[in-house]
């Protein structure tokens, strides 16, 4: 079968894109930054493609209900960095956001496709765990992001479900955040590890992205943070961890990432000298 | 030169620039066609093995399918490469690499090309493979080739080396390592071939040596290279990986088969990466002497290169590593002793640097240890060991042209990042981070080398309106030089840049001045077209016209010919290095780089901050266009040294798209500031030399030396990925991958070598062992 002739419907409402996904073997596609390449690679292969371009009107937004915040799955990278609410209300998501691609990947790819494709090196994901974020399901179903994920492009999901939006508590003024992410270069990189935190007095968040089969959350580490403990919450993390070895790095070098990234976002959030031992000078 | 000059030495815009950011279709894989047809390359499933059939019947019954060619339709010699015609045009026998071509197909579209490939049945034997340069060297590893895996065995020694050893004061000895590095130009490989009315076969490629490339064609069609026109120029950026026959040989064979029709052939970046050229991977063992007061006494060193599947340049390669093993520093005594192999990892060959960045690393870095041992400053300890003009290099060879280290060393030593390095190092910000500076001093020979074939020429046309053509075969592959030739027409010619329009690359217009590789082509095309300027004026004067728009009128009239030849001869080394082919060169550029980077001690990242980057150009043509290759050659070489390898396990490419094969981005290559050293060059130009390959070479040893300065670990293995840097840190024994075994290892390639070229080579011309003083080895 040529590629070009996959089949591609572009259905006009939500009822019809399920309608669509209800075939065996046909996959929605929103920014197609993921799709296209593993289209090519022959990863994915669908009997059809359900385009949802024109679910935008719909599927795209940005909404605040109260303490809570909503996101369109179809709303890109670009339009979160660019929403004020978002940078104010949950400024871990746009610490997360801002590291994905490039500003053209950034311009096409979206949050529900990021949370669709499963990667554990999604970089939006370890955010979303840390803030304990809802998926929405055809509208009007939610399931927690952590039972979503069952592994590497694997979701709990029915034929003709499709991911339409994510929802979670807006963090608090008093609370500190950061996403730590190591790539091999600057920008355009896939993650080799990274971690989501959040601190506040008597709360404490952490999750890994790129060192599970899923992202994971370490509540262990959380705890020991809750408890002051920045060398024990490192420890918890490289712990918790269970990467793989590939072309990009080992698993033991990307276990010890697990914690040194923490230990780097504890140090940013809080300053240096807060966090002792901070993971030891070399020389 | 004390004339005052209108164009040379100016900061001119490129010519080329206009079309270029507007994005015209300037490349010829951009070409609008008119009734196209569109070729694929069928390449091997596995990285060794016998074929035993191939069949093409159901892929050439496919409807939309024009032809399906195997090795049956080259009508003439099935095999080519620049030095040795090793690689087959379409396989036969066996394949020897991923890479390797099979058939190929012509379609109407692009995805019935690609389904009929699927259509093609080939019947495989797999055979054992060989996938470490050492280990090809031992008795007892598959053969890639019958003839054995050794390509070329280079030794060299001067002066008492054993003597010198055992006086020394301090010896520092190290195994290094450099990877496969993907030339990643933003132009895959891709051209376009026709069979024309007048049965001329035409060719739309972006190549490096249009006349040579002309040649290998007509070879394998069987025809009269007369009747074969290449289009060369301009190309998406090239670094030596068009250099050898990309596709042209397949949009040739396909051409004679689609009745006429154009038939376009662009690979996509997976098939680019798998079937191009790479950069040579190095093992280097490099033992370096020297005396209590810093003076270097001894060279050794243990080079084998990974050259693939196909010789293609690695040859050349080899020695010219060879030549530079001692750097630009006085070394009194040498033993060095090189192999280039086969394996079935792909296939490497000319790469900006051509094998001089990977032993420069291993050389700097024990430049470094030394320093640090003797208790002396690294910069002063390398102006003590300066070769100086009229001095022997390191492999004898006299230096008689314009040596510029010590004006390198010296503008190094006054750049803001050298000198300020105290203060710019306690600026770090983040208190896990350290900071480091170190620096890297290079030559770099210029053009072919000693008993190559290397000449110039050019022509010139007068236009009406008194306007000019110049025609050269010399490529614009990125690197500026059609507007260094425009200024050159300009300035001999006493006209406007702007009234010269260049035409490079055209096989059936321009004159052949041999390749755009070697750093040759500043000095080529300047010095040819200076000498075709001077026929151009004496025309005008022949025509005692005032101005050469009147004087176009006056040889129209008289009907005398417009268009004016000239040539020369590069010059060359007095005697040849015995036993190294090609070597040595005459003419060498220098460079030296300092390069300030913030090492992050919690993960193993380095970010490289700012680089000083000198360049001794001899005169500079165009200042604005050497910083641009300046630029361009620390960002290269930046992922050289932190991020670029083509990881090839057991034959097989495990990174061969680019979300895999890192090269660095914008937020990757640190501020470079270029300082321009004009050692004038008497043979050159107005004194130019060139320096296009120049800036790549010092990048690598200048950052690994500055890791070092920031976090005390020395890295022996580039690229020298966040990983490998926090492992060096953490003192990991994995990390060193220089153990008993491996220089046991290392001992056995060299017998197992020097055993399998006494009793391999005879006969076979291209290299010959040294003879009886070999044993001891």
């Amino acid at each position: 079968m040529l590629q070009a002739d996959v089949p591609v419907y572009t259905p006009a409402t939500l009822a019809e894109a399920r309608q669509l996904l209800q075939e065996p073997g046909t996959r929605p596609v929103a920014g197609g930054t993921d799709a296209m390449v593993r289209f090519k690679d022959g990863v994915w292969r669908p009997t059809a493609w359900v385009n949802l371009l024109r679910l935008r009107g719909e599927l795209a937004y940005i909404r605040e209900d109260g303490d809570w915040l909503e996101v369109g799955a179809l709303t890109t990278f670009s339009e979160l960095l660019a929403s004020r609410v978002v940078r104010e209300r949950a400024p871990l998501l746009a610490k997360a956001v801002r590291t994905v691609g490039g500003p053209a990947i950034r311009n096409m790819g979206t949050i529900g496709g990021n949370i669709g494709t499963a990667s554990p090196a999604g970089d939006s994901l370890p955010a979303l765990y840390a803030l304990d974020a809802e998926v929405l399901v055809n509208g009007v179903t939610t399931i927690g992001i952590a039972e979503l994920m069952l592994g590497p492009g694997r979701l709990k999901l029915q034929a003709g479900d499709l991911i339409t939006g994510v929802r979670f508590r807006a963090q608090a003024p008093d609370e500190v955040c950061t996403f730590e992410k190591l790539g091999l270069r600057a920008a355009h990189a896939i993650s080799l590890a990274s971690v989501a935190v959040r601190l506040a007095p008597g709360m404490a968040r952490v999750a890994l992205g790129a060192v599970a089969p899923t992202v994971i959350r370490v509540p262990d580490a959380e705890a020991a943070l809750v408890a002051g403990h920045a060398a024990a919450a490192a420890a918890a993390a490289q712990e918790a961890a269970r990467p793989i070895s590939d072309v990009r790095a080992s698993a033991e070098y990307r276990r010890a990432m697990a914690g040194n990234l923490l230990l780097r976002g504890l140090m940013r959030m809080l300053g240096p000298n807060l966090v002792s031992p901070i993971g030891g000078d070399p020389r | 030169m004390t004339n005052q000059q209108t164009w040379i030495g100016k900061s001119v815009h490129r010519v080329d620039a206009p079309a270029k950011l507007k994005g015209e279709p300037v490349y010829m894989t951009d070409r609008p066609l008119e009734n196209p047809c569109f070729g694929r390359v069928l390449r091997s499933r596995y990285p060794h093995a016998r074929i035993l059939r191939i069949d093409t019947a159901k892929a050439s019954a496919l409807p939309g399918v024009i032809c399906v060619l195997t090795h049956k339709d080259v009508p003439g010699l099935n095999g080519f490469g620049i030095v040795i015609p090793d690689q087959p045009v379409l396989c036969f026998d066996k394949v020897r690499m991923m890479g390797d071509a099979l058939a190929l197909v012509a379609a109407e579209t692009p995805e019935i090309a690609a389904a009929a490939l699927d259509l093609i049945e080939v019947d495989y034997e797999p055979l054992p493979i060989v996938d470490d340069a050492l280990a090809a060297i031992m008795p007892g590893s598959p053969l890639v080739h019958e003839t054995g895996n050794i390509h070329l065995r280079t030794v060299i020694r001067r002066g008492e080396v054993a003597q010198a050893f055992a006086e020394a004061a301090v010896v520092v000895d190290h195994v290094y390592f450099t990877p496969r590095q993907a030339h990643m130009f933003l132009e895959t490989e891709g051209g376009v071939g026709q069979l024309m009315p007048n049965g001329e076969l035409h060719i739309w490629c972006p190549a490096q040596a249009a006349f040579r490339d002309r040649l290998q064609v007509a070879r394998l069609l069987g025809w009269d290279p007369e009747r074969i026109r290449e289009y060369s120029s301009p190309s998406g950026g090239a670094f030596g990986g068009k250099d050898e026959l990309t596709v042209q040989h397949y949009l040739a064979l396909l051409a004679l088969h689609t009745g006429g029709r154009p038939v376009k052939i662009h690979l996509s970046r997976e098939e680019s990466t798998v079937a191009g050229i790479k950069r040579h991977p190095f093992m280097v063992q490099m033992r370096t002497a020297a005396a209590a007061d810093g003076t270097f006494l001894a060279q050794e060193a243990f080079v084998v290169a990974d050259t693939g599947a196909y010789a293609s340049l690695g040859g050349p390669v080899l020695n010219l590593a060879i030549e530079h093993i001692g750097g630009v520093y006085r070394f009194p005594s040498l033993n060095v002793e090189g192999y280039c192999v086969y394996t079935n990892n792909g296939i490497s060959g000319a790469f900006r640097g051509f094998g001089v960045p990977q032993v420069l690393v291993a050389l700097e870095s024990n430049i470094d240890e030394i320093a640090r041992r003797l208790g002396r400053d690294p910069l002063d300890l390398r102006r003590q060991n300066l070769i100086q003009r009229g001095d022997l290099s390191a492999i004898g060879n006299p230096m008689t042209t314009g040596v510029g280290n010590q004006a390198v060393l010296e503008a190094l030593e006054n750049s803001p990042t050298w000198k300020e390095r105290t203060a710019k190092k306690a600026a770090v910000t983040d208190p896990w981070k350290r900071r480091g500076v170190g620096i890297g001093l290079c030559m770099q020979g210029l053009g072919l080398g000693k008993g190559i074939p290397d000449y110039g020429a050019a022509v010139i046309e007068l236009l009406p309106g008194g306007k000019f053509k110049v025609g050269i075969s010399i490529q614009e592959i990125g690197t500026g030089n059609q507007t260094a030739y425009a200024q050159f027409a300009a300035e001999a010619l006493g006209c406007d840049v702007a009234d010269v329009e260049v035409i490079q690359g055209d096989t059936g217009y321009s004159a052949d001045a041999g390749t755009v590789t070697a750093t040759r082509s500043v000095f080529t095309g300047g010095k040819a077209i200076q000498i075709t300027a001077e026929k151009m004026v004496a025309l005008l004067r022949s025509t005692g016209a005032e101005s050469y728009a009147a004087a176009y009128a006056v040889a129209r009239e008289r009907g005398l010919e417009t268009k004016v030849r000239g040539s020369f001869a590069w010059p060359e080394a007095d005697e040849e290095i015995p036993g190294a082919f090609g070597l040595p060169h005459h003419i060498y550029g220098y460079g030296a780089q300092a390069a300030l980077v913030e090492v992050d001690t919690l993960t193993g990242e380095v970010q490289v901050l700012e680089v000083a980057s000198v360049v001794d150009t001899g005169k500079s043509i165009n200042p604005m266009g050497v910083e641009g290759q300046s630029e361009g050659g620390v960002a290269q070489g930046v992922g050289l040294a932190l991020m670029e390898d083509t990881v090839v396990r057991e034959g097989r490419f495990l990174n061969a798209n680019m979300s895999n094969y890192i090269i660095p981005t914008a937020g990757d290559v640190p501020k470079v500031e270029t300082f321009i050293v004009e050692v004038h060059e008497e043979k050159g130009p107005s004194g130019a030399k060139g320096m296009g390959e120049v800036p790549i070479v010092p990048t690598m040893p200048a950052i690994f030396g500055a890791i070092y300065d920031a976090v005390g670990v020395q890295m022996f293995r580039a690229p020298a990925t966040p990983e490998r840097v926090y492992m060096a840190m953490m003192g990991d024994p994995s990390a060193t991958e220089d153990t008993p075994a491996l220089r046991a290892r290392i001992a056995e390639g060299r017998r197992a070598g020097l055993a399998a070229q006494l009793h391999q080579t005879e006969g076979e011309g291209y290299a010959q062992p040294k003879g009886p003083e070999d044993e001891e080895a």
